[in-house]
């Protein structure tokens, strides 16, 4: 045991790092391939204004580089949003939710439910279109202490408000 | 002492009338702060015919300014509705604030040295929500301003109402020999740069205005001075006896006349020069408590500590609540409200991984390093190497901060224990996290290495390259002792 002096038995604690994590619905890769659509419409009109105004890429080497630019930044976002989205997964504890995500860098955030503020489920239009939602979860931590989980059946959002809200109302008495 | 009967609190109330020519003033310095630029260019450039123009414009500038802070001045009420603080603003923009009296955490009554004059406070009134800018009352007589915090805080239930009581022990009150020391031993490089950037900004503003005169008055100036190491020495004592002044100054800004007093419930600390703050810190506010202390202060034993509390803005200096220890008595009486020192008990002792110097530069050193190296390549060929200076700088530094660096467990918190020159030490109760993040990087991973961050409500602290096994037992201890706890974090 690492924590020598603990008045606990730390090998009967519950282990975070041993729940199996459920990954977010397969259908919000296509919430992100819309997004990705969009993004990449926006993107190529903008440069077609950009060589609209700038004369130089009108020309030779001006516009192969333009295109250039353009293909490389939609295909690097197109890899980053299927890594992203491979990497995204939570799980439900009796007192507690995990959430994992991050491409190269993997982050795992817990947030205990007797620590929520409050919470919320909003639905994007690209998410309605697939019954999808994203569960926002508000700590009283500063910066970086809210958790946001986009991607879960709508229903699933829903429910999983509804008995965190339960969870915390339960506690209300003890801290009272 | 006169024994005034309080206000009715359900009337609507206005400001106090002196508290008029404060807000004129607040008016004035707003504006002027906004155009002075534009001003300067009307004095200085009466010659010029355009000039007409700008004169109206600023005069119209001028009453829009002056009238809607008389407006503002004029519709501004408050009172108290119910369980709830109410306040009524403006005319055409009108704007009602409502805040629940039990969501009041603290009541901060503040003066500068008009307010003084006039013997009239501001009151800040703060809450767990986010907008407590908005609860302001920029003027009220003191007396009243004082009675107004007794009756917020004896309608809550907040432990806090006991700090307002009168039965406080001073456990702190800086002399002026303190405060001088405060600002000898100050970071005169930090100063510095301050001065610099402020400099520069002044220059910028000037140039605006005066175009090339400024830059051929500098360049004929420095023609006639040749530098000679006598010069350069002479520069470099100038910019150090100008640095420690405004380091002085920034000291005395902070510190002057500074006390702190602790009663039952928490702590109340008044401070300054100009103008007189007063903190109120109850201590269930409190989410971490961190002290600081560079290089010259470690010697001799000199901290700033700082109470690291839920709901204030982590880059707003005006509320942090800065507390400069010159001696160790004080000290304890400090941070034994919260939770005392972990070395005095019972705890285990961690040091972080081995391999963050090495990763350190590898990540931070050598691309900065490389960048920076191939941009001098360009512009000064011959000195560009010099620039590599910064891998070993950064990997020495990563070094001994991580020979420093310890991290001490039990069973009720942590306290961290870091610093290159300087030191500071952390210290956090476990029932006071709000989220635990573990984070890890593809090499961590394969190294079973990983980074912990945790949240409160005052802030984060990141414990970086410990062992997975560590990170885990800490997640999940800290998970165990924040659900079971029936401690309130507030």
């Amino acid at each position: 045991m690492i924590f020598q002096n603990s008045t606990i038995d730390m090998a009967l604690l519950p282990k975070a790092e041993e729940v199996e994590l459920t990954p977010i619905e397969k259908d919000y890769l296509k919430v992100m391939r819309l997004e990705w659509l969009l993004i990449s419409g926006i993107l190529l009109l903008a440069s077609g204004f950009l060589v609209f105004i700038v004369p130089p890429f009108q020309t030779f080497p001006g516009y192969i580089f333009i295109i250039a630019a353009f293909i490389l930044i939609i295909v690097f976002y197109y890899i980053l949003q299927t890594l992203a989205f491979k990497k995204r997964a939570y799980a439900l504890r009796e007192k507690d939710i995990i959430y994992q995500n991050g491409i190269i860098i993997q982050q795992t955030s817990i947030c205990p439910f007797n620590r929520i503020q409050n919470s919320s489920v909003s639905t994007g239009p690209f998410e309605r279109k697939y019954g999808l939602a994203t569960l926002h979860l508000f700590t009283a931590g500063t910066s970086g202490a809210d958790l946001h989980i986009k991607g879960l059946k709508e229903s699933d959002a829903q429910s999983i408000k509804e008995w965190i809200a339960k969870k915390t109302a339960d506690e209300e008495p003890a801290t009272a | 002492m006169k024994n005034q009967q309080p206000p009715d609190w359900h009337l609507p109330q206005r400001q106090s009338a002196s508290g008029l020519l404060i807000i004129l003033y607040k008016a004035v310095i707003t504006f002027v702060k906004a155009i002075w630029p534009v001003l300067v260019i009307i004095l200085f450039r009466e010659s010029s015919n355009k000039s007409g123009y700008l004169q109206v414009l600023v005069a119209v500038i001028g009453i829009i300014v002056l009238v809607s802070s008389l407006v503002n001045f004029y519709y501004f009420r408050f009172f108290i509705q119910q369980d709830d603080m109410v306040f009524r603003k403006g005319l055409i923009n009108k704007k009602i604030i409502t805040i629940p009296l039990k969501n009041i955490q603290a009541v901060h009554i503040e003066q500068t040295w008009m307010h003084q004059l006039f013997k009239i406070a501001r009151v800040k009134i703060d809450t767990a929500g986010s907008d407590k800018a908005e609860a302001t009352i920029d003027a009220i007589a003191i007396d009243k301003a004082s009675m107004l915090r007794t009756y917020l805080m004896e309608n809550e239930k907040m432990d806090s109402n006991d700090i307002t009581k009168p039965v406080v022990t001073p456990l702190i009150s800086l002399s002026i020999a303190d405060v001088i020391k405060m600002g000898l031993t100050a970071n005169h490089i930090q100063t510095f740069f301050i001065i610099l950037a402020f400099t520069m900004s002044m220059y910028q503003n000037l140039e605006d205005i005066f175009g090339n005169i400024i830059n051929r008055m500098l360049e004929e100036s420095s023609s006639l001075i040749t530098f000679t190491t006598s010069v350069l020495l002479s520069l470099a004592v100038f910019v150090l006896v100008i640095s420690i002044v405004v380091s002085l100054l920034r000291m005395a800004l902070l510190y002057f006349n500074f006390q702190l007093s602790g009663a039952e419930k928490g702590f109340r600390i008044r401070s300054g020069l100009t103008s007189i703050r007063q903190n109120l810190v109850p201590f269930s506010k409190i989410q971490y408590i961190s002290w600081k202390a560079n290089w010259v202060r470690r010697k001799l034993n000199i901290y700033v500590l700082e109470f690291h509390q839920a709901n204030v803005e982590e880059n707003k200096k005006t509320q942090k609540a800065l507390v400069p220890v010159l001696n160790n008595v004080a000290f304890e009486k400090l941070v034994a409200p919260y939770h005392p020192e972990i070395f005095q008990g019972e705890h285990s002792e961690h040091q972080i991984h081995r391999a963050y110097a090495l990763r350190r530069l590898f990540i931070i050193g050598l691309p900065l390093g490389l960048a920076f190296t191939s941009l001098a390549w360009i512009f000064i060929p011959y000195y560009a190497f010099s620039f590599l200076l910064w891998l070993p700088i950064i990997y020495f530094s990563s070094m001994v901060f991580q020979k420093i660096y310890r991290l001490y467990i039990n069973d009720d918190a942590l306290q961290i224990y870091s610093g290159i020159w300087g030191r500071e030490i952390q210290l956090l109760q476990w029932y006071k996290i709000q989220k635990i993040g573990l984070h890890q990087s593809p090499w961590q991973r394969k190294n079973n290495i990983a980074n912990i961050v945790l949240y409160t409500a005052g802030g984060h602290i990141r414990i970086p390259y410990i062992d997975l096994d560590l990170a885990n037992e800490i997640k999940n201890y800290a998970l165990y002792k924040i659900e079971s706890s029936q401690k309130n974090w507030l």
